[in-house]
């Protein structure tokens, strides 16, 4: 898992000067450049950045949480340490994004002065919000086959109780036209399973319990996605519906070796998983304009992210995927770059 | 042959005098600046063009030089007489005409009025008179041609209804209804089964499964909703926020549950079988908040406007309980209350009216059939079932609509 952490980072850094010669050495000639065409490139060097920053600070998180664990700090102040990493990570990129939106507009001050028209309006924008959210149709499978071939054991639970570890936080930047908007955006999520009895319905087992400790997993996302919004009739404010998909990069960390095995390590991150999965939500939403530059914007979203992982020990080791159904709920303020 | 030839100058001959004489019956008439009110100028001016070049379409008249007309307006003052009937006579007889066109170009609330009237000069009255309304720059050269055949007693290009008129009544109007409403429902075709599939039965199967064909239920509070979309001709489509709530009162319900039930302190199970259940007051407390879509046909009879469509909209529903759960308090298995907020789905059939009370303001009356999906989760550790029901409800609801042009 740690090699798959090692290897995706090492390719992120060696792409990430590749991807910005060759987009910088474009921003040189301004001659021809209308305004789309420099928004193009700032959206290539704003996905890098993005992609870059976000998700390095992202895994250096998993790595002081997990550090934090194993040193048999709590978990709460596990949290903290990976909070902590990953806000500088997305504040960071939120940052260079704005530098780059500098550059964008003094490439449009020095570029054809003849487009008067506003639309489409270009805008970075940055959120926070809170969620009700629950883990659904948990399973689990042994990875030691049995004798018919089958998995040993399946396990599978409707529903886990879950809090939130923090709000979520994320920034994005779109294009605005007449009917539609697409966005691409960066946010963090991050939820904890709470203490509770878990029941589990299991073959060849049959019915059984886990009583889960407090945090027992501590579920973190990092999600690159496209929002597409369509512009519902303006009444002082813009209301909006949409849809959308995401990238996810998923991390579970546990002292535990997984829900199939309750022996607690004292001195060591016993469940470290970091996997790709993706995820789709529905949002409907308003956006009030503050002024020619500003705006304001409240949503309410239901989102769907998928987790597939591995966890356990030896012959224990066991392949677990949920659902993470979330209700969120989003305040975030946009800035308009033209 | 000689004979022939002589026929043929006569047929001539014939054929030129009556087309002289059909010559000199078209009448001579003045096509006047058409008089400007609101609207620009040079616009009046371009109109007065294209009536002047209609009229000489039709071959009917014959037309007053522009130039001739000017020198002899100007050598009267008939700018200063203004459009009197006196002016106009004096002008029409010095030109000798027959007949003098004039008329109004303008513009009423952003509706666009042409208005021409024939004067006959020998008597001083207006023998034809013709009007287009609410046409575009674009269909200016329509409505002219439309006004000359009206005056000739001709039906006009387009019939009845003219382009500008299809326009109009295709563009999209923007609405707001903020509504509420009671409504009567019940829950229906309940089906409650356990979470747990590998019981004596056998696995996969669940180990208890109960259904209730029908719970009583009421509103807990007025549904209160918004309505926010556009309208045309005959087709509208909003999207609409909307909140209902249901709660069960106190009941004997028939159910079926039968099963085993799994008693974890022996490890063992034992059988079930229920066939009634006395539901306490508030049991089941229902919420959907719903986002939603609304398509509907409607058409208009003055100020009233009657509709029927169809919805339907995603739901976030919550169902909360002072148990853990109606399969669990059906076998009566104690646990954590109820409390659970999932996705489902509404469709409804809308049947409304809404009646005009101005301009922008409208009052909006719907009766609705709407049937509400809940699929959660309930009970607790041993026995948590998957439930799911149908509320259906019958919905009268009364709104305020705001139209936004």
């Amino acid at each position: 898992m740690a090699t798959n952490k090692i290897l995706t980072m090492v390719i992120l850094v060696s792409l990430h000067p590749v991807f910005s010669q060759s987009t910088s050495s474009n921003t040189t000639s301004t001659d021809t450049l209308t305004r789309q065409k420099a928004f193009s490139l700032i959206i290539k060097n704003t996905l890098i950045n993005q992609a870059y920053l976000s998700t390095y600070f992202f895994m250096a998180g998993n790595s002081f949480q997990g550090r934090a664990l194993s040193l048999g700090k709590s978990p709460t102040e596990a949290t903290i340490q990976w909070v902590s990493a990953s806000v500088v990570g997305l504040g960071l990129s939120y940052f260079t994004t704005k530098t780059l939106s500098q550059e964008y507009e003094d490439i449009l001050s020095s570029g054809d002065r003849n487009e008067i028209s506003n639309e489409p309006r270009y805008y970075q924008y940055i959120y926070t919000g809170g969620s009700i959210a629950n883990i659904t149709d948990f399973k689990a499978e042994s990875m030691t086959a049995g004798s018919d071939g089958n998995p040993l054991w399946i396990a599978t639970t409707p529903k886990v109780k879950t809090s939130l570890s923090f709000p979520s936080l994320g920034y994005g930047f779109g294009v605005s036209g007449k009917r539609l908007v697409r966005e691409f955006e960066t946010s963090l999520v991050s939820h904890y399973t709470v203490e509770q009895d878990v029941s589990y319905d299991a073959i060849p087992i049959p019915i059984g319990t886990i009583a889960l400790p407090d945090r027992f997993f501590l579920i973190n996302s990092l999600t690159m996605g496209v929002n597409v919004n369509y512009w519902l009739p303006e009444i002082g404010v813009k209301p909006y519906i949409g849809l959308g998909g995401r990238m996810l990069i998923n991390s579970i960390q546990s002292q535990y070796p997984g829900p199939g095995d309750l022996t607690q390590s004292k001195g060591d991150l016993e469940l470290d998983s970091i996997t790709l999965n993706w995820g789709f939500h529905a949002s409907v939403g308003v956006r009030s304009t503050l002024s020619n530059k500003r705006f304001l914007y409240a949503e309410f979203r239901p989102l769907r992210h998928y987790f597939d992982y591995e966890s356990g020990k030896a012959t224990g080791k066991e392949k677990d995927q949920f659902t993470f159904e979330i209700f969120e709920f989003r305040l975030g303020m946009g800035f308009y770059y033209n | 042959m000689k004979c022939n030839t002589k026929g043929l100058y006569i047929l001539i001959l014939i054929s030129g005098l009556y087309l002289y004489g059909q010559n000199n019956s078209i009448p001579t008439i003045a096509v006047l600046n058409l008089e400007n009110q609101d609207l620009s100028i040079g616009e009046a001016a371009v109109m007065t063009e294209i009536l002047r070049d209609e009229l000489l379409k039709t071959q009917a008249y014959k037309i007053v030089e522009k130039q001739r007309l000017n020198e002899v307006m100007a050598e009267i003052g008939f700018q200063q007489m203004g459009f009197t009937s006196e002016g106009v006579l004096r002008l029409g007889k010095i030109l000798n005409v027959d007949k003098i066109f004039l008329g109004t170009l303008g513009e009423i609330q952003k509706v666009r009025f042409l208005t021409v009237r024939i004067v006959d000069v020998e008597t001083g009255e207006v023998i034809a008179s013709a009007t287009e309304k609410g046409f575009t720059v674009q269909h200016a050269e329509l409505a002219v041609t439309r006004v000359v055949y009206k005056l000739q007693g001709l039906p006009p290009p387009g019939g009845i209804s003219p382009p500008w008129l299809k326009e109009i009544s295709s563009e999209r109007t923007k609405y707001l209804i903020g509504f509420t409403g009671w409504n009567a429902g019940n829950i229906l075709d309940f089906h409650a089964k356990s979470a747990f599939k590998n019981g004596p039965a056998g696995s996969g199967i669940p180990i208890w499964e109960g259904t209730a064909p029908e719970i009583e239920s009421k509103a807990s509070f007025p549904n209160f909703g918004l309505r926010l979309g556009y309208q045309r001709e005959s087709l509208g489509a909003d999207f609409e926020i909307s909140l209902l709530s249901h709660r069960t009162p106190a009941q004997m319900v028939f159910a079926d549950i039968k099963g085993h039930q799994y008693i974890p302190e022996i490890d063992n199970y034992y059988a079930v079988s229920v066939d009634e259940l006395d539901f306490p007051d508030n049991f089941l407390r229902v919420y959907s908040l719903g986002f939603g879509g609304n398509f509907y046909f409607h058409s208009s009879f003055g100020t009233v406007r009657p509709y029927a469509g169809f919805g339907v909209s995603l739901l976030m529903n919550m169902v909360k309980s002072d148990y853990p759960g109606p399969g669990n308090f059906g076998i009566g298995i104690e646990g954590e209350n109820l409390n659970s907020t999932s996705l489902g789905w509404e469709f409804h059939i809308p049947i409304g009216l809404q009646v005009n009370i101005s301009s922008t303001k409208f009052l909006y009356f719907e009766f609705r059939i709407a049937q509400n999906l809940f699929d959660y989760i309930s009970g607790d550790v041993f026995q948590e079932e998957e439930d799911k029901f149908t509320l259906q409800t019958f919905q009268f609801l009364i709104g305020f609509g705001r139209i936004f042009k």
